[in-house]
């Protein structure tokens, strides 16, 4: 079976996509099993100088700065694939490769699922399984087709280990496409330093804490320490934190050393973005809320005092 | 300028408890007695719209679309009292949770004969966690689409939309028409309609259109079958702490962590 990953973007954005489908890879495929990569890329990259999966067969470079635009995209993909048979297309998790993902399948008639956790490929038919219903629940989906195309769920990014043996194969298929959409385009890189994906320890705050006073109370609390604060789907809609901080499925997966949760309940969307932390420690003076089930320590406490004995511990080691 | 927003009204899952979860032999879940609420994706895209109207020195004609069980909506007069100039509801009894192309297709059908300058669409919708509806449209009407859209702007004849890409903020000035898929936005909230607006528009009908009794132009029957639901239980065994575990918990946890 012939399958391909593909990816899109800059540097920085490939190479978060193939950690992720690495993280994919191991958990579905036979580590012998070899994919090809079709990287579309905004900027020039030495594919020799990057670090790539070992299970990369063929590895097809394109690039070219309008790449950003997805029409565009669409348009060569859809050439490529037409002359190059390939019974599974596999996306990695954002909205921009879902946009590529779904339609592509409609064009070459591929089927489409979406935010797959697994694939099979059994007898005449795939079994593929996705969380739905806002990840509280898992369905699992018989495919009878022999062409997909799927994109994958949310994941932590998985390092790999280096390959010696792949094909690099540079390609030169942008041919001049006439785009009368996009008058003109800016992107801006935000600071890649200190991302919450990256960070060892993440205090995640949900609606219980009741206000942006006391998000910055807490901000104040941990200020010696070297962490990242994220929130919960109404903490970041009610303005108490940027955007950028939401933690969950539909935000970042964390996967820090420590993650404390404060106030709040643990809804599945949020328990998804916390799941692969190492260690998690939860703050809720309700003792019936899910994420004391998730949790590896449970204080059910008002979060105040926990926060003021942190204060005073803090206040003595610093002293000592 | 014609703006078209497609919306969904969703059960609120924060209201569901544990044992609310439980799957029908016909891998449904009842969620008919929780409270409904609108996708949150959805929610940005009908007060984008509205931004866009309050903006504009231009007429903009704004239509919000659902599709839905026949139950009635009050809600849906609401968008009325919002001066939105058009609210449309689909309805059908069919089970269309992961039917994705009748979805597409159901808001093809209108907007074939009621092309528009700007779709509106958020990203997913729960329940079906299918991310596929605006961008199937996008290949049926055939008009350009952008995902994971936070902003638009109307700038005379053109749009000046925000999206993001991983750490990447993209400005893109197009022209329309457009789809513009809606993804985390900090314009979160739909707002509220005043009590003035409400008498003002009661006598105002929302259209209602019985999917039903219409053919869609193309309803393609999927390969996909629903095998099985259920609910993943991780449970871990978590330590109960006390206020007096915090000291031996900072010194195992947090004093590395120290600047």
């Amino acid at each position: 079976m012939k399958r391909m990953f593909v990816v899109f973007g800059p540097k920085n954005v490939i190479l978060n996509q193939l950690k992720e489908l690495n993280s994919f890879f191991i958990k579905n495929f036979e580590n012998n099993k070899k994919v090809d990569l079709l990287i579309f890329s905004w900027e020039s990259i030495d594919i020799n100088e990057c670090k790539i999966p070992t299970w990369v067969e063929n590895i097809f470079y394109t690039y070219n700065k309008k790449f950003i635009i997805s029409e565009i995209y669409l348009d060569i993909l859809e050439n490529f694939l037409s002359d190059n048979n390939y019974e599974m297309l596999i996306f990695p998790s954002d909205y921009f490769s879902n946009n590529i993902c779904v339609r592509i399948s409609k064009r070459l008639n591929y089927e489409n699922i979406n935010f797959i956790n697994s694939i099979k490929f059994i007898g005449d038919k795939y079994l593929v399984s996705k969380n739905i219903y806002s990840t509280n629940l898992v369905g699992e989906f018989e495919i009878f087709s022999n062409k997909i195309c799927v994109s994958i769920e949310k994941n932590a990014k998985v390092e790999y280990l280096e390959s010696y043996n792949y094909n690099l194969i540079k390609l030169d298929l942008y041919n001049n496409y006439k785009n009368n959409f996009v008058l003109d385009f800016s992107i801006t890189q935000k600071e890649l330093k200190n991302r919450l994906e990256d960070s060892k320890f993440v205090i995640v705050v949900g609606k219980g804490i009741g206000s942006k006073e006391e998000v910055q109370k807490i901000e104040k609390t941990f200020e010696a320490f070297d962490y990242k604060l994220g929130g919960t789907r109404p903490v970041v809609m009610n303005g108490w934190i940027p955007l950028e901080n939401l933690v969950g499925v539909s935000g970042t997966i964390i996967s820090p050393n420590l993650c404390l949760i404060v106030g709040a309940s643990g809804q599945r969307a949020l328990l998804s973005g916390i799941i692969q932390s190492k260690k998690i420690i939860a703050i809720n003076i309700d003792k019936d809320v899910e994420i004391n089930k998730q949790a590896d320590y449970i204080f059910n406490l008002d979060y105040k005092i926990f926060m003021k004995k942190i204060e005073e511990i803090v206040a003595r080691r610093l002293n000592e | 300028m014609k703006i078209f927003v497609s919306f969904k009204l969703i059960p609120d899952f924060d209201m569901f408890s544990e044992n609310d979860w439980i799957i029908s032999s016909h891998f449904q879940v009842d969620t008919s007695y929780i409270k409904k609420i609108i996708n949150p994706y959805d929610e940005s895209s009908l007060e984008i719209a509205l931004k866009l109207k309050d903006k504009s020195k231009e007429e903009m004609f704004l239509t919000a679309l659902t599709i839905g069980s026949k139950k009635n909506e009050m809600f849906l007069k609401s968008l009325l009292a919002l001066k939105y100039n058009k609210v449309i509801k689909m309805e059908t009894e069919k089970d269309f949770i992961f039917n994705s192309n009748f979805i597409s297709n159901s808001i093809a059908t209108y907007a074939k004969e009621n092309p528009q300058d700007i779709y509106l669409m958020g990203s997913q919708s729960p329940e079906g966690d299918n991310g596929k509806t605006p961008y199937l449209l996008a290949e049926i009407l055939k008009i350009p689409c952008i995902s994971n859209v936070s902003n638009v702007e109307k700038i005379d004849d053109t749009l000046e939309v925000t999206s993001y890409f991983y750490e990447n903020e993209i400005k893109l000035k197009i022209k329309p028409p457009v789809i513009l898929v809606i993804g985390n936005s900090p314009i979160s909230y739909l707002r509220i309609p005043t009590l003035k607006d409400k008498i003002s528009t009661n006598k105002e009908k929302v259209d209602v259109i019985d999917l039903d009794n219409i053919e869609l132009t193309k309803n393609e029957n999927s390969k996909s079958v629903l095998k099985q639901i259920f609910r993943e239980r991780f449970e871990k065994n978590p330590k109960i702490c006390e206020i007096e575990d915090i000291e031996e918990l900072f010194t195992n946890n947090f004093k590395e962590l120290l600047k």
